[in-house]
């Protein structure tokens, strides 16, 4: 089963016959889950199907697909699914009580927008890093405030074609009462660039209470 | 003994299926005195986590732990393989759809026959029992993260060093940390308190501070020389240069966010509410993975004085001991994740005047 038939079936909500490792851990529409049976369990919860038309990036050890308002990122290893995120418009909600981390992004009075470290990424071109970092400033440009940060931490391609997966780090603009992360990944091709929210994920955090301390 | 790198073809259960993980077939590794159905010593790890706890075969545990086996948990000590046994089928009565999914086996050959794992593993079960910790059943699904370092010899387990996100586990049903830290400290202070010598121990060593030596060209100094930075010298942001400026970052507790800053963050929130801090590196341990990262296991305690409001509340004055464990994934000479795991829920429980002086 190669990895966008695993992907086509999680989608429409069922359990793929191999291709999905057992310590796959699943990060998407806001929430975060690990485990083969408790990720097939959440996609069922809201199934959709892959497009034909779908645009795909694929590496030996990343799949990234854009169909309609979502899209998939993934880590392979041989071909089977490590880690997975899902983003788009929908919401499963019911994050889990955290503490929340009280923390400085920059560590510099200039604050920065992008972080990016091309190490990081074997399989992105040095001709292709120009469009990662372009992306994450068109990312942070495009934000409510001026309290947001991309952390690119997955990108494959070159300057032809790839995808990147960023956590945007966003501390509310209005003086709201949270911050956090929130997932975007970015396709691009030879002239387009393609952005996909979490719009789930972006809820899910709005929603989150600010709890920098453990409850009484 | 060998380098942390020799034996190439004992790898990392990161990337492989299921099936291949539990396929028989010979030997990879010498093992003498382990059982031959062992390939090497990750799949004696995986293979006998499976068997104990999955196929619910907990008797393995008395062909596995030595008799006289030592668990240290910042719980306290459990001491000798029928507790192991009992511990492990309590556990299975509350949980008995567990899953131990083990991400890693970063292990080491410590030489004189001596095998040593630091083995992370999330647990995954539904809370369909009663349990001493959880509470009441309340059919709720959960998942923490544990990472068991265990020190090996001839098929068993002699002693062992148990770190688990309990606090996670507890919030994820509902239950109320405190309630519960407070009557574990109020049982802690019945009968004979001499019990929780272990603790003031722990915390003397972290106290005197001799690190475990690391061999040169170890993949470990990195990531030690970081820890060292921020516990003893304070100096975070010099720290934080060992980590790629889009490190993940999990810390217990469902601290997880990005970065340099998120990390020093989670280190500034304790040391925020600990006041003359000590630290101690206790083992290490590394292994390459699939694709030329490297993976790094460092175990480390905390030893310090609950004096500033925040994150554990209002100050105590307690001397409190975080007993940890550290896994890093090394690319390209930087930290690319950090997965750190202390029981929480046993710090409260510190701080709520349990586990002894």
């Amino acid at each position: 089963m190669s990895a966008l038939d695993t992907l086509r079936t999680l989608a429409g909500g069922q359990r793929p016959l191999g291709g999905l490792l057992h310590t796959c851990r699943f990060d998407g529409l806001g929430h975060e889950t690990y485990g083969e049976e408790a990720i097939v369990a959440r996609m069922g919860l809201e199934p959709f199907t892959l497009d034909n038309d779908a645009l795909i990036f694929e590496d030996a050890a990343h799949i990234a697909v854009l169909t309609g308002e979502r899209a998939f990122f993934a880590d392979l290893y041989d071909g089977n699914i490590a880690r997975l995120w899902l983003l788009g418009p929908d919401g499963f909600g019911g994050e889990e009580s955290e503490v929340s981390v009280v923390f400085d992004p920059d560590l510099s009075q200039a604050r920065g927008d992008v972080f990016f470290a091309a190490s990081d990424h074997p399989a992105l071109t040095a001709d292709a890093a120009d469009r990662v970092l372009a992306a994450g400033r068109k990312i942070v440009a495009a934000a409510d405030g001026p309290r947001t940060r991309a952390f690119a931490i997955r990108a494959f391609g070159d300057a032809a074609g790839g995808a990147a997966l960023f956590a945007v780090y966003q501390l509310r603009p209005d003086g709201g009462d949270t911050a956090g992360f929130v997932n975007i990944i970015v396709f691009w091709g030879a002239e387009e660039t393609h952005i996909v929210r979490d719009y789930g994920g972006e809820a899910t955090l709005a929603a989150r209470a600010w709890t920098p301390r453990i409850g009484a | 003994m060998m380098r942390w790198d020799d034996l190439p073809e004992v790898r990392s259960p990161m990337g492989r299926t299921l099936d291949e993980l539990l396929s028989e077939g010979p030997r990879r590794q010498e093992l003498p005195g382990y059982d031959t159905v062992y390939r090497d010593f990750v799949d004696y790890i995986i293979r006998c986590t499976h068997r104990i706890w999955e196929q619910k075969n907990v008797g393995l545990c008395r062909s596995h732990y030595s008799a006289d086996c030592a668990i240290h948990t910042l719980a306290g000590p459990v001491t000798g393989v029928e507790a192991v046994v009992q511990n492990t089928i309590t556990t299975l009565g509350a949980t008995p759809d567990r899953l131990l999914i083990g991400e890693d086996v970063i292990w080491s050959d410590d030489g004189d026959g001596n095998l040593y794992s630091s083995h992370r593993i999330v647990s995954r079960s539904t809370h369909m029992g009663d349990d001493p910790l959880l509470g009441a059943a309340t059919m709720v699904s959960n998942g923490v993260m544990t990472i068991a370092d265990c020190l090996c010899r001839e098929n068993r387990i002699v002693e062992e060093w148990l770190v688990r996100d309990n606090l996670r586990g507890v919030l994820q049903v509902g239950a109320d940390p405190w309630a519960i830290a407070r009557a574990q400290a109020a049982s802690d202070q019945a009968g004979d308190r001499s019990r929780h010598d272990w603790r003031a121990a722990w915390i003397a060593k972290t106290r005197e501070g001799t690190d475990v030596a690391i061999p040169d060209g170890h993949p470990a100094a990195g990531p030690a020389a970081m820890l060292v930075a921020a516990w003893r010298d304070d100096l975070y942001g010099n720290a934080a240069s060992a980590l790629s400026p889009a490190a993940e970052i999990r810390w217990p507790t469902n601290r997880h966010g990005w970065g340099r800053g998120f990390w020093v963050g989670c280190l500034t929130q304790i040391r925020a509410s600990l006041h003359d801090v000590a630290y101690r590196l206790e083992h290490i341990a590394a292994r390459p993975l699939t694709g030329g990262d490297t993976a790094v296991a460092l175990r480390w305690a905390l030893a310090g004085t609950h004096r500033g409001n925040g994150v554990w509340g209002r100050s105590s004055g307690r001397e409190l001991l975080v007993s940890a464990v550290s896994h890093y994934r090394l690319r390209g000479g930087l930290i690319v994740e950090d997965i750190t795991v202390f029981d929480e829920l046993a710090v409260l429980r510190q701080i709520s005047g349990g586990l002894g002086a």
